[in-house]
């Protein structure tokens, strides 16, 4: 009995004594131009949002930046970033929350607080940013200063996503919310009085924007699966309001999260719709062939890096382990590919 | 997540996987004679001999009386309880499986919902089960659909004596716990019920850290549920006896931000009506059940944070026939007919899915002698008229006398797609086929009594396959399912008990030890680093050990439980620590004049171990149990 009793008590010791030891090393500093930084969205509630550096010396790549610099988790559903000068503001949807970082070092500076389900991050100005939200029907005015959000601005839509500023307006994409009637407007908003003051109609559910070199704006809008209507690209005219091109997609074969994206120089869209599509802002038609396959893969994040053109996409998996991230040059050949976080969502150049 | 939709998130958290049994949780030889007013779970009892049962210890159960099932699955090899946390959703997944292959059988009928093939498990009080026990392994060929690793049997006992007995059990403690329990039963003579009325509340605000480091006591944690059954059972003339139960159940909980969360406003609501009804004859040689039952179920999801709002509700028909007979001596014959309809109504379907099941199974139970025992059943099952897989098995049993005893089961198994599965609107997908898989058992059990100790000690091997695993993976912009993986599990088990008997009382020890190994062997894409990693929510190493005491009328005992790594991620690249935590329990016996019980106190989580069953759903801490059964003769 006291042999049993022993061993009962020794592997209960040593099982107390089995804690995770998977610790990660302090991230490297990051140097301008020097690499890209990959967001890590990370699974739903598991608390394991990263963000990733990968080096264009080496090709190495460094994982858990934040948690490494500051001891601490990043957060939930790492959404997006947005860059203003050195500091990174890195958007926590399901945290809730803003981390601010210094992005040489990746220390902490901070954190705004969101009440609501953070999506985006536009800087209007030194002093105020916009933040959109995956329900609430608002965007979220943050003075930057204070950093807490300073008024909610209402939007007809409950969903507000991807925005642009143009002079002293905002073009807010909405895709259709849940329990509303199908979107198809862009929604613009007075960034100085921060008022909505019009719409635009282009496709239906628009969700990410972009502008090119002549200053138009162009709005993915990816469709609605329950009644099987496509999206589309669209181009608008900030100026005017109105749209000047439609190319609405055959299907809706969207994939799981449509990306787009364009080029330093804006003359070149490149947008995910299961495969990776590159159109010149000046085709008349939308591409008959993807320039990358996704050959099984869930494209998710898409960045175009700047100077080189070269493309980079994330594969999401299963969003329950982590995933590769692939560089192509312009022609779509595969020029690098590492391993990054649980679902790479995004690209940022510094 | 841009096109991960509020309904998804919904379906997803309600998504889990699970494990665990206390005390002196001693599988015990299947061949238990039915106790004439057992409403009975006709078809296991005999008909299962070689395959391993684990019946949680009954002193350690007298103190979760007023505590649900998940309580009772703990401390066990190769049984994983997916806890959410206390008062939060619980579900249990057996040696290697996930929570969708465990059946959950109440007096033989199915519980878990249509919708998502799954039994919550915190919204069944161990107070409405006269007997709890886990069978180890496939057994479609006698339950059906989902009996893949393992089926939970909870079965109502009517009392045997006469006269009118009450009853009451009432437990409070930490975290504003407070469950109260009823029990009004009659029995002798030709009618016999029983009357349970079940109340249960609590804050659940225990204290907890985020994941910035932050303290906090648990917000929106709220948990009450009630519940009443009523069992009848009335043996008539000739051999023939009708039974009827109702049981009605609501529970409504707050549930709480996880964690990574800094609030929740999201609320889940329980519904459950249950009503079945037997008619059983006996004869010399043979024997006849007919049984009718019907349920219902509703739940409604809310949460204004994330704008998302769900009314389902699920009705389920059974109505089944069965017969065995003796052929000769030693060899009895068995075969039924049964139908299923199910129907759920859901404002997000966009359709009213229904499904009709017929199935016909057979066994043939051959006892050449007193060592040998064996069963040999089989079903077949059509789907809205489609035939699904026929599934056979195999259950042998040796015994020589008490002291030793081997048994060995093979089966087939199946586990149909939920009407999530099928018809979630633009992802569910009608062309899903059944899931299903062989697996093979072993084990090995030797008894020895020497003086004042007697001991009992148990190996068991296992060895399940299962193809078209169903999971969702991201597809042309939905979550959709897909008959993708393929996983095999194997391990193995082990049993020790010891008992040394003391003047006027005793002193037992118990511990087991489960190794599983399951992992991931078919992927949608060859690179798929889930490729041959172990599945996540299956911890290798698991077990669980209690040291009891009794004497003159007090008992004392400590309960220990422990699990290793836990992956969270299907690379295995992230995983929860591995935990080891304690429960201390004393009772003490009363009577005065015609009253009698037993006062008890418990402390769970003793050494205040900080650990989760799921990422970022805390456990409570240390905390503090007082309880009273009182019995009114």
């Amino acid at each position: 009995m006291r042999i049993s009793l022993l061993l009962a008590l020794a592997a209960t010791l040593w099982l107390s004594n089995c804690k995770k030891d998977d610790e990660q090393p302090a991230g490297s500093l990051v140097e301008a131009g020097a690499g890209v930084l990959v967001t890590n969205e990370g699974g739903f509630n598991d608390g394991n949002a990263s963000v990733s550096y990968f080096k264009f010396e080496g090709k190495s790549i460094e994982q858990e930046l934040f948690a490494g610099v500051n001891g601490r988790p990043l957060g939930d559903i790492l959404q997006s970033m947005a860059l203003v000068g050195e500091t990174a503001y890195l958007v926590l949807n399901n945290s809730q929350r803003i981390e601010i970082v210094d992005v040489n070092t990746f220390e902490s500076e901070g954190a705004i607080e969101v009440q609501g389900s953070p999506r985006y991050f536009l800087p209007i100005d030194d002093e105020t940013a916009y933040v959109s939200d995956l329900f609430g029907g608002v965007i979220h005015v943050v003075s930057l200063s204070g950093r807490a959000v300073t008024a909610s601005i209402p939007m007809p839509q409950g969903w507000t996503e991807q925005m642009i500023k143009v002079g002293t307006e905002v073009f807010v994409a909405s895709p259709s919310s849940s329990g509303q009637a199908p979107n198809r407007q862009l929604f613009v908003v007075d960034s100085e009085n921060h008022v909505l003051t019009d719409s635009i109609e282009v496709g239906l559910s628009p969700t990410a924007l972009v502008q090119d070199a002549g200053g138009k704006l162009w709005a993915l809008c990816s469709g609605d699966f329950d009644t099987g209507t496509p999206g589309g690209l669209y181009q608008v005219d900030p100026q005017t309001k109105s749209v000047l091109q439609s190319f609405p997609f055959p299907d809706n074969n969207i994939g799981f999260a449509p990306r787009l994206a364009i080029d330093q120089a804006g003359q070149r869209l490149f947008y995910t719709k299961i495969d990776l599509y590159a159109m010149p802002v000046n085709a008349a038609a939308l591409p008959a062939a993807p320039l990358i396959p996704a050959d099984g893969r869930g494209l998710y994040g898409l960045g175009i890096e700047p100077g080189t053109g070269y493309i980079w996409l994330g594969d999401a998996g299963d969003y329950k382990s982590r995933q590769m991230i692939y560089r192509y040059d312009r022609e779509g050949n595969l020029l690098d590919e590492a391993l990054a976080g649980v679902a790479p969502n995004g690209f940022w150049f510094y | 997540m841009a096109f991960f939709r509020p309904v998804c998130i919904h379906f997803c958290f309600l998504l889990l996987v699970l494990p665990a049994l206390p005390g002196r949780a001693i599988a015990q030889a299947d061949t238990i004679d039915i106790p004439e007013v057992t409403i009975t779970a006709s078809r296991l009892r005999g008909w299962q001999p070689g395959q391993e049962q684990v019946i949680p210890d009954s002193q350690q159960l007298a103190f979760l009386k007023t505590q649900n099932l998940s309580e009772a699955l703990r401390r066990q090899g190769g049984v994983y309880v997916r806890d959410y946390g206390a008062g939060n959703i619980a579900t249990a997944a057996v040696r290697g499986t996930s929570a969708g292959h465990t059946a959950v059988l109440w007096n033989g009928l199915p519980l878990q919902d249509p919708m998502l093939g799954l039994t919550d498990l915190s919204i069944l009080p161990l107070f409405f089960f006269e007997e709890t026990r886990l069978a180890l392994g496939g057994s479609s060929s006698l339950w059906g659909s989902g009996a893949m690793g393992g089926a939970i049997h909870l079965d109502s006992r009517l009392p045997a004596s006469g006269d009118p007995r009450l009853s009451y059990q009432g437990e409070g403690g930490s975290f504003g716990y407070r469950s109260q329990g009823l029990q009004l039963a009659h029995g002798g003579g030709r009618f016999r019920s029983a009357t349970k009325l079940f109340l249960q509340s609590a804050d659940n605000d225990y204290p907890y850290t985020d994941i910035y480091g932050e303290e906090k006591r648990l917000p929106h944690a709220d948990a009450r549920q009630m519940g009443a059954l009523q069992e009848n059972t009335i043996r008539l003339a000739g051999g023939h006896q009708l039974s009827a139960r109702l049981w009605a159940h609501r529970a409504e909980r707050d549930i709480p931000p996880s964690r990574v969360q800094p609030a929740s406003s999201a609320r889940q609501e329980d519904d459950a009506l249950r009503a079945a009804l037997d008619w059983q004859w006996a004869g010399e040689r043979s024997s006849w059940i007919t049984r009718l039952a019907a349920f219902q179920n509703r739940l409604r999801y809310a949460d204004s944070l994330t704008n998302t709002f769900s009314d389902s509700r699920t009705r389920y028909l059974l109505a089944e026939g069965e017969g065995t007979h003796q052929l000769s001596p030693g060899l009895d014959v068995k075969g039924g007919l049964q139908f299923n309809y199910l129907e759920a109504r859901s404002d997000v379907y966009s359709g009213f899915p229904r499904q009709d099941r017929w199935a016909l199974f057979g066994a043939l139970r051959w006892q050449p002698g007193r060592q040998w025992l064996a069963v040999l059943s089989g079903r077949q099952e059509w789907v809205n008229g489609r035939a699904i897989p026929f599934t056979p098995a195999l259950s042998l049993r040796w015994q020589d006398g008490s002291a030793l005893e081997a048994g060995l089961s093979a089966s087939r198994n199946y586990r149909l797609p939920t009407f999530n599965d099928l018809y979630w609107p633009g992802a569910g997908n009608p062309g899903l086929r059944p899931e299903k898989g062989w697996n093979q058992s072993l084990y090995f059990q030797a008894r020895k009594e020497w003086g004042p100790w007697s001991a009992l000690a148990r190996l068991s091997a296992l060895n399940y396959n299962v193809q078209d695993w169903i999971i969702w993976l991201p597809e042309s912009g939905l979550f959709r399912p897909e008959n993708v993986r393929r996983v095999w599990s194997r391990g193995g088990s082990a049993r020790l008990r010891l008992e040394r008997k003391l003047a006027g009382g005793s002193l037992h020890l118990d511990a087991n030890y489960g190794y599983t190994r399951s992992t991931n062997q078919a992927t949608r894409r060859a690179a798929d680093p889930s490729l041959g990693q172990q599945l996540i929510y299956v911890p290798l190493h698991q077990g669980g050990a209690s040291l009891a005491w009794q004497a003159g009328g007090w008992q004392a005992s400590y309960l220990q439980e422990w699990a290793g790594r836990t992956y969270i991620l299907s690379d295995n690249s992230d995983w929860l620590p591995g935990y080891a935590a304690g429960a201390l329990r004393l009772s003490r016996d009363w009577r005065w004049k015609r009253l009698s019980g037993q006062l008890y106190a418990k402390v769970e989580n003793l050494w205040d171990e900080n650990y989760e069953l799921v990422a970022n759903r805390p456990m409570p801490g240390r905390h503090y149990r007082v309880g009273v059964n009182v019995e009114f003769e």
